[in-house]
């Protein structure tokens, strides 16, 4: 692994640039997505790369890897021009991706993955190729499980660092086939799927990387993140930088306020930029109405003794029980995999084919659900965690996925055939409350962007009636920060109007803002922390399965 | 008596398991050809003109071969190069090669009625095996097809788990995209693994009109393309899987030959309907833990 040596060697050139970025230009039809954009990455730095949906972070990190051409500007690497007719050119070139929706074979092994990175021929002996894993893995500290086992059966978390630890070895150009660490490693929203200590792990693997000479770039939304491990950051805003500078330049206030814009108005009220008072605040204000409400009603929401396994025969529910009373906010946090995708199912009555001794029940305001049609017919409104699949009917346009709710569709279609006028008239005012982009309700679904096709669901489960019960699986994902603050006040707020309100993330943020009773969901269990509103130490420990509490 | 069976079913088997083998490669590839059948009904049309012109059964065998492939590349260049649906690709094959098969037929050899007699392939007797007491004679004579059908289980089996090529195969029917990135040229790749396993259906179609019967008639595969498509989903995609599903309907073959020639007064349709319902209720068999290639039957479009 000389090729490691190598790369410790040249962190004495720390600060050296390594891409540089200059007047980069990149229209996408009528949309400007970079609009001269300078931008370098040193040496053995971290650097951020902040802003909102559609500021143009992925577009520029995806000019610099090849997967598109700028249209205008220069890109350097290392010194010398550097255009790419692929990715995997740039990567041989030592610019290494690691997308947010990891590109590894589920399927496969780990020790597989890797030798289809790096195109091993001929005969594949596993023992062999495990123990090459290993030793790679070693080589570059980097802690992976075991190589024989499925991609599918890893955690997240080991996940992301066998993706990394593939974008690290090379790819199936190296000439020796020996590791050929990037000049460049630049991670797109590493931490949105992590824990709390996975998040530990994999910034000391950065820093680890970094130190070795490595220059590394974090495309990333969560600013407490990047002014706990970036050297700089640079700010982007429609298509421009804003900023760019050492990070310890920053505060939370000043990155949140630079990445929205100058009007303050739009900024979150309380709980994302500073996780101190306002959240203590907000959470005081929540109990006070949760316990005045729990007192008078019966649940809206009781479930009672849910247990299944999955497909393969895994528990995947063990026992959960719990009960929503309307105006109460329950946050179930949790990483995912851990059972939330089961129990969501269960609630709203879908999909439960794939589950297997379905056991205990689940009621609406004391009726049981066992379907779809039940759970719709009581009130529930859903947001599915995958909101592209489950979500949205891609082929559709934006107004037919929101007349798919019933409430819509009444009012569109008062006399039993749609009303196109009403129904376009209907459609566009939900498109314009929820800020869906681009607001054409003739657009098809499948044509938005992620974090755009996210709204659309939120427009139709909460933007009419207020529902009785309300159950979103991290409902805030991909959208952008004031989009993120405007949800979540309004999860809350259909809680204070009298909704029993049911959320899943596996954001801690996010669980702490939301200031409900939280529990959490560990291995298909329901664990409940030593106070309704637990600290934030003790949902990660919990999260992480440490220390089971009482 | 057993022994005959399995025998029987073996010989019975073989077509199946050939084109069962090569939808298998492209099911792991992750495309669903449906055409299968119509592959299979070229195959054994080109083996039995190509077999009756030279008057000897090897030609016929390669002919069926290359007439195999050249299906299955019509169909990659419309369902794969192109992105047309697989399934209506895959029937428009079938319709056309049971359309086109019968009136070159009609044109080539006239509407007498006579089917038409071919030179059959040879039985060879394996050395050693072959003198094992009982069983030797029947398992170990047979023609050379049912050998390499055999043959190519565990080398299916040793190439999808053991060697880079495979790994490739696999990656391409679970994740494409993934393949993209590391700079895998999934069409392309697709294209050959569906080139083999056209010549793996158009070898089947000979071992049909070569075999024992030594002679075709319209519409000749009677749905074994279709049996193969359901037998690699018995099989679980697996190699093993797909030569116990083939073993079963060659079994199931046999036996049926059996009933027909026992006294039961019953209508000899319901005989021919044994390996077919067979097939059907091994589908219905609780199926555990094995599943589709993820991207099965989704054709891959680049960004």
């Amino acid at each position: 692994m000389s090729d490691v040596r190598e790369t410790a060697a040249r962190a004495d050139e720390s600060g050296r640039p390594v891409l540089e970025m200059r007047g980069v230009r990149k229209r996408f039809g009528a949309v400007v997505a970079l609009d001269g954009v300078d931008f370098t990455a040193r040496a053995g730095e971290i650097h951020a790369l902040l802003g909102e949906n559609g500021a143009g972070k992925s577009t520029l990190m995806q000019v610099a890897s090849g997967l598109y051409s700028a249209d205008a500007g220069e890109v350097r690497l290392g010194g010398r021009d550097a255009r790419w007719g692929s990715a995997v050119e740039a990567r041989a070139a030592g610019i290494a991706m690691v997308h947010q929706h990891f590109m590894l074979v589920p399927t496969l092994t780990v020790a597989e993955n890797l030798a289809l990175a790096l195109g091993r021929r001929g005969w594949l002996d596993p023992a062999r190729l495990a123990e090459e894993t290993r030793a790679f893995a070693d080589a570059f500290r980097i802690s992976i499980a075991d190589p024989g086992r499925r991609v599918e059966e890893l955690s997240v978390g080991d996940r992301q660092r066998v993706e990394i630890l593939k974008a690290l070895v090379g790819d199936r150009l190296a000439p020796d086939g020996r590791p050929h660490p990037p000049a460049l490693l630049v991670l797109d929203e590493p931490t949105a799927v992590l824990v709390p200590d996975e998040v530990d792990v994999l910034f000391e693997l950065l820093e680890g990387l970094a130190a070795r000479g490595t220059a590394v770039v974090i495309v990333t939304h969560k600013l407490a993140e990047v002014l706990r491990i970036a050297d700089r950051v640079t700010i982007l805003r429609a298509g421009r930088v804003i900023a760019s500078g050492p990070a310890g330049e920053h505060d939370e206030r000043s990155l949140a306020a630079a990445m929205v814009g100058t009007n303050r108005d739009r900024l979150p009220v309380a709980g994302s930029t500073t996780a101190g008072d306002g959240v203590a605040a907000t959470g005081a204000r929540g109990a006070t109405g949760a316990t005045a409400a729990g007192a008078a009603n019966p649940p809206a929401l009781r479930v009672d003794a849910v247990s299944a396994r999955d497909a393969r025969g895994a528990v995947v529910l063990d026992d959960v029980s719990f009960e929503v009373r309307p105006g109460e906010l329950l946050v179930v946090a949790g990483v995912e995999g851990n059972g939330q995708g089961e129990l969501v199912s269960v609630l709203a009555g879908i999909g439960r084919d794939r589950l297997r001794d379905l056991r205990g029940c689940v009621e609406i305001d004391g009726r049981p659900v066992a379907r779809a049609s039940d759970a719709r017919g009581a009130g529930l409104a859903v947001v599915p965690a995958d909101r592209g699949r489950e979500g949205l009917v891609h082929e559709l346009s934006l107004w037919e996925n929101l007349l798919l709710a019933e409430p819509l569709l009444d009012r569109a279609a008062p006399r039993g055939w749609i009303d196109r006028d009403r129904a376009m008239k209907a459609a566009a005012g939900r498109i314009a409350e929820f800020g869906v982009q681009p607001a054409d309700p003739l657009r098809a679904a499948g044509a938005l962007s992620g974090g755009n096709q996210q709204r659309l669901v939120l427009a139709r489960e909460l933007g009419g009636e207020l529902p009785r019960v309300v159950v979103a699986a991290n409902p805030s994902r991909g959208l952008d920060l004031a989009a993120t603050a405007s949800v979540r006040a309004r999860l809350r707020t259909l809680a204070e109007a009298g909704a029993a309100v049911v959320v899943f993330s596996s954001d801690l943020d996010e669980v702490e803002e939301l200031a409900g009773t939280v529990a959490v969901l560990f291995r298909g269990r329901l664990l409940r922390a030593s106070a309704p509103r637990p600290a934030r130490d003790e949902i990660g420990r919990l999260m992480a399965g440490l220390g089971v509490a009482a | 008596m057993i022994v005959e069976f399995l025998a029987a079913g073996l010989a019975l088997g073989t077509p199946i398991l050939l084109a069962a083998l090569g939808e298998l490669l492209v099911e792991r590839s992750g495309v669903l050809d449906i055409g299968l059948e119509g592959t299979m009904l070229v195959g054994a049309f080109a083996a039995a003109v190509a077999a009756q012109q030279a008057g000897t059964p090897l030609p016929g065998v390669l002919a069926a071969a290359a007439a195999g492939v050249a299906v299955a590349v019509l169909f990659g260049t419309a369902a794969v190069l192109l992105g047309a649906d697989q399934i209506i690709v895959g029937t428009a094959i079938n319709l056309l090669a049971l359309g086109g098969t019968g009136a070159l037929y009609r044109e080539v050899y006239g509407e007498t009625g006579t089917s038409l007699v071919l030179p059959t392939l040879p039985r060879i007797e394996l050395p050693v095996l072959s003198k094992l007491p009982v069983v030797g004679p029947v398992l170990f004579s047979q023609h050379a097809l049912v050998y390499l059908a055999l043959l190519l289980v565990p080398v299916m089996a040793f190439f999808l788990a053991r060697t880079g090529l495979g790994l490739r195969v696999r990656a391409l029917g679970d994740h494409p995209r993934a393949a993209e990135s590391l700079g895998l040229p999934v069409r392309r790749d697709r294209m050959i693994v569906l080139a083999v396993a056209g010549a793996l259906a158009g070898l089947a179609g000979a071992a049909l009109s070569l075999a024992s019967a030594g002679s075709f008639v319209e519409g000749v595969t009677a749905g074994r393309g279709f049996v193969a498509l359901a037998v690699v989903v018995f099989g679980r995609w697996s190699p093993w899987g797909v030569l116990a599903g083939s073993l079963l309907f060659g079994v199931a073959s046999a036996l049926q030959f059996q009933f027909q020639a026992t006294a039961i007064r019953l209508p000899y349709q319901l005989f021919l309907m044994l390996p077919y319902v067979l097939t059907l209720l091994a589908l219905l068999l609780p199926r555990g833990l094995a599943r589709a290639p993820l991207a099965l039957g989704a054709s891959y479009e680049r960004d």
